[in-house]
């Protein structure tokens, strides 16, 4: 073994290993040379003698380098031969273990592909990325809520001037602008960034230019651009040319003055990022908006020396000074690397990581079960070989070198296996990303297959090759020469208790992984027909796009009360019902958390509670019916009251009448509750968030509107009313049974994987149950014969030759049951609200695998209750 | 090959190895041109061993594990590859002295019958 090791790092150094080599023979030849001289002889002759002497250099450097590679290569390569043709000989069985290797480990070389190029790489395109790290801040909120998020301005401003930990701090902001003039101006992403940006975090600008300090001073910004790579190419056909030119801003001409890396484009802050503005041309852009003051996304560089852990600490201190919006401290900070996953809340049960990693575990359950069945297979046929492998060992063979050829017929097997693989990791990440990109559309992302993924590939292949190729091999050659030579073929069962071992794992992993994909299944089943608890079909939300620059809160006051009296004014039956809302339901969290505690706890005892601020109309316009109290009245806009669910009032309030009792938010905000709403799925699929709703406060946000029509929306009317209102603003209208759609079509494909998973897990034991049943038989041929001809009774056979296995498979399914149990607690989150416990599931299972044991011995039995006495007695 | 050089005579297989490891035996790091010369003195001049032989089997040697190799100057200060042995190296020169010595004697049984 430690022989092998030194060969393999002799390849690793090869270089070194032959400079060390020449030098030495080198050396060797001066020697000679100066001891010739010393003896007399002229310079020039003892060069030549010395040579002589030393007979060819390079045949004494080619001699010692064999010495490392050339005999291990050849005897490496007389195994993998014999494989090959050993293999060919069996082209069903090499077929068949080839396809399931090439699958699984297919699938699973993407799916790290996915991991590691994209959730836990750092971002791309930055300078020492490993140095740079993603500054959060705690919420003052209480309890494991931890709310982490951005930093206000101010903080951002002390952390870039006395953080001496960090070399060098950054702010970006992302923000929506409309680029370009009038009916060509379209919405676009912009990341508005700090004048040191570029520079503290090294990101390649060609052609042109970052925004530097000087563009980014406070009160004199200047208004520059910086395109993202893609959008110079789709809009500006990637011409040079475009620096210096102008571009339309919210109506603001900015000097385009670079163009960002591609490899930036797909970090993070700037996935989908169209432009990068400084920050301080905010004013600029919203001139009626009050200025920024939280929150931005804070990264920085570690100052030379510094640590994580140090720039934590240093932070923590300071952050003590920092003041919230709401009033309060932060409880401290949260310093990140910038990967994907690293993000707090990242990593969270319903996350696209979690959903990866839960994909990724099922498959490596797959490819157990592959293990273990080519296991069996591979120890059938050692079996059939014993006669062949003790004529070897006893002609002089030794046992290592025999195990080391059946292992390399599994390594063969494998490496076809994972050559295969690879190539279905080429396109398949693309493919498995639009699913899992469903569950978030900002998934940055630019996925290849690179040497790591490669060489993750033939690590599977390795291990697989030694998971199921060592076993069998050891068996194999453990047999005494004398006893195999004269036995006739196989082994009596008893020797391979391995057989029942790896068959009742095979089943095992099967049940678990069926019974996780029943629940998966059934979970879906349920959220397809699952009872929102409110108004879906018949409404329809309508966002609207204001003409940047030109509204400030009065003229967006004004504008929603025409609005509603234009909405108002329709004949009595063009719409049932409308209201408006901060956001409509859209049945994922979604809105503000807010920071809330009753008047006898502490503020460091809030919890974060979703919160939405409506109009009164809103309950009626989803039918959410009020089960105590009363809904808001019509002039209650911006009072503190509040109407709450019902989770909300037994979380706060158990066993008391909620209404009348009061709330704290932040500091000293106080809300009054006015009424409590049934529980409806307005912010999830399984489990009723907590919630409350406040009066919609008209002029500071725009809200969403919200109509109930029986009849469908009448768009074109609505377009009409908006555009006499003011032609530039654009509506857009969706219905809330498309974003059901959504969630319901999203929740099925884990579902769908699991069920093609679990499938291809049963299909495997099943033929791994009838490869042992089948075996089991023939091997026994001999003994039933004699117990048939001295009459015993077919179902007695059956149940003496298959006894042995079918407790190995009764094993498996029991320990795969409590295994199933294990996973579906941790699948809980994914199931919909269904009990982890579904009988059906299970049952289910269960009477599948059954059933797979029954088709799996039926042919073998068949076989066993039909041997002639006979023929078998003859059988020798 | 050369006329002036007589090589050393057809060795039986590995003894090489066991001179090599012998010489090594003394503890003191010596360098391939160091143990060539030695086997030449300590041989009488017998046994003239080629570069093209020592160094194959110096590279087997460090492959088994049995000599370690490391640089250092010479006594004419260039760089060199010093050898020692190492604690297997040492029992395997046990080893292979016992099979050496059980070889001679076979050897002398076949040569002189009784």
């Amino acid at each position: 073994m430690r022989d092998l090791l030194r060969r393999v790092w002799y390849v690793i150094r090869q270089r070194q290993f032959e400079r060390d080599l020449a030098e030495e023979i080198e050396f060797h030849r001066a020697m000679a040379q100066r001891d010739l001289e010393r003896c007399g002889i002229g310079a020039d002759a003892a060069d030549s003698a010395a040579r002589r002497l030393l007979g060819n250099t390079t045949l004494a450097r080619e001699d010692s380098r064999g010495v490392w590679i050339w005999p291990w290569l050849e005897s490496l390569w007389q195994d993998a031969a014999y494989a090959m043709r050993n293999l060919r000989r069996q082209p069903g069985f090499t077929a068949v273990v080839v396809l399931v290797l090439a699958t699984v480990i297919g699938l699973h070389t993407t799916l790290v592909t996915v991991i590691a190029g994209v959730v836990l790489r750092p971002w791309p395109g930055v300078q020492d990325a490993h140095r740079v790290v993603a500054v959060y801040l705690l919420g003052p909120a209480g309890g494991n809520a931890g709310f982490a998020g951005g930093l206000p301005l101010s903080a951002y401003r002390t952390v870039a001037e006395r953080a001496k930990s960090l070399g060098g701090a950054v702010a970006t902001r992302a923000e929506e602008v409309l680029v370009g003039t009038g009916d060509s101006a379209r919405s676009t992403e912009a990341l508005l960034v700090t004048g040191n940006f570029f520079d503290v975090l090294g990101i390649g600008v060609a052609p042109g230019r970052g925004i530097g300090p000087d563009d980014d001073r406070p009160g004199g910004a200047q208004p520059v651009a910086v395109l993202a790579y893609d959008y110079w190419h789709s809009h500006f056909g990637g011409d040079p040319g475009v620096i210096g030119t102008n571009v339309r801003v919210n109506e603001v001409p900015f000097t385009i003055v670079g163009v960002a890396s591609r490899d930036f484009s797909s970090a993070e802050p700037a996935y989908g990022k169209q432009l990068f503005l400084p920050m301080t041309a905010v004013s600029q852009l919203k001139p009626h908006d009050p200025p920024i003051t939280c929150c931005v996304d804070v990264a920085g560089r570690l100052a030379t020396g510094a640590t994580r852990e140090q720039v934590r600490a240093e932070l923590d201190l300071l952050s003590r000074e920092f003041v919230l919006p709401d009033g309060m401290s932060p409880r401290g900070v949260i310093v990140t690397g910038t990967a994907f996953a690293s993000r707090p809340g990242r990593s969270d049960s319903v996350g696209p990581l979690a959903a990866a990693s839960a994909i990724s575990a099922g498959l490596l359950l797959v490819w157990l079960v592959a293990c273990a069945n080519i296991g069996n297979l591979l120890i059938a046929r050692a079996a059939a070989r014993v006669k062949e492998i003790g004529i070897r060992l006893s002609l002089g063979a030794s046992r290592r070198r025999l195990i080391r050829q059946l292992l390399t017929e599994g390594f063969v097997l494998a490496l076809s296996g994972s050559a295969i693989g690879i190539a279905i990791a080429y396109q398949l990440p693309f493919v498995l990303l639009h699913f899992l990109g469903g569950a978030t559309a900002a998934f940055p992302f630019r996925v290849t297959v690179d040497g790591a993924v490669l060489g993750y590939a033939l690590l599977l292949a390795g291990v697989s090759a030694a998971m199921f190729g060592l076993a069998p091999a050891l068996f194999a050659t453990r047999t005494d020469v004398a006893a195999t030579l004269s036995e006739r073929e196989g082994l009596p069962a008893s020797k391979f208790p391995l057989r029942g071992l790896l068959l009742a794992v095979q089943v095992a992993l099967s049940v678990v992984l069926l019974v996780s994909a029943g629940l998966l299944m059934r979970g879906a089943q349920r959220a397809g027909a699952f009872d929102p608890g409110f108004a879906v079909n018949d409404v329809t939300a309508v966002s609207f796009e204001l003409p940047p620059g030109t509204y400030d809160d009065a003229r967006k006051r004004a504008f929603f009360a025409d609005l509603t009296d234009a909405l108002r004014g329709l004949p009595a039956n063009a719409i049932d019902a409308f209201g408006f809302a901060t956001w409509e339901p859209i049945f994922i969290r979604r809105g503000y958390q807010t920071p809330i505690h009753l008047p006898d706890q502490t503020p460091a005892q809030a919890k974060m509670i979703t919160s939405v601020d409506v109009s009164p109309d809103y309950l009626h316009v989803l039918r959410i019916p009020i089960v105590a109290g009363r809904n808001f009245e019509a002039s209650s806009d911006g009072r503190p009251v509040a109407v709450i669910n019902e989770t909300m009032a037994r979380q706060f309030w158990p066993n008391e009448n909620p209404v009348g009792k009061t709330f704290l938010i932040g500091r000293a905000d106080s809300r009054e509750v006015v009424g409590v709403m049934r529980d409806a799925h307005t912010h999830s699929m399984d489990r009723v968030p907590p919630l409350f709703y406040q009066p919609l406060r008209l002029g500071r946000v725009v809200p969403r509107l919200v109509i109930r029509n029986r009849h469908g929306v009448p768009s074109m009317e609505l377009k009409r009313i908006v555009a006499r209102i003011d032609p530039r603003v654009r509506i857009q209208t969706t219905p809330l049974s498309a974003h059901l759609e959504a969630r319901v079509a999203e929740s099925k494909w884990g579902p769908m994987l699991g069920a093609v998973l679990g499938g291809f897990a049963l299909a495997l034991a099943t033929v791994g149950m009838f490869g042992v049943f089948a075996y089991a038989v023939r091997q026994r041929t001999r003994e039933i014969g004699i117990r048939m001809a001295l009459g015993a009774q077919p179902s007695a056979v059956v149940r003496l030759v298959l006894a042995g296995h079918s407790r190995a498979v009764a094993a498996g399914l029991v320990a795969g049951l409590f295994g199933a149990v294990v996973s579906s607690v941790v699948l809980r989150s994914r199931l919909h609200g269904l009990s982890p416990f579904d009988p059906v599931a299970y049952l289910s299972v269960a009477v599948l695998l059954a059933a797979a044991g029954l088709a799996a011995s039926y042919v073998p039995a068949r076989r066993a209750v039909r041997v002639d006495p006979v023929v078998a007695l003859r059988y020798e | 090959m050369g006329e002036a050089v007589s090589y050393v005579p057809d060795l039986l297989p590995g003894t090489l190895e066991l001179l090599i490891l012998k010489i090594l035996a003394s503890g003191d790091p010596i360098h391939g041109y160091g143990i060539a010369q030695r086997l030449k003195s300590v041989s009488e001049e017998v046994l003239q061993v080629g570069e093209s032989s020592l160094y194959p089997a110096l590279q087997r040697l460090l492959l088994k594990g049995w000599v370690k190799g490391a640089w250092g100057a010479s006594e004419n200060n260039r760089r060199a590859r010093f050898y020692t042995l190492t604690a297997a190296g040492r029992k395997q020169l046990a080893i292979e002295r016992r099979e050496f010595d059980r070889l001679i004697v076979a050897i002398h049984k076949v040569l002189n019958p009784a």
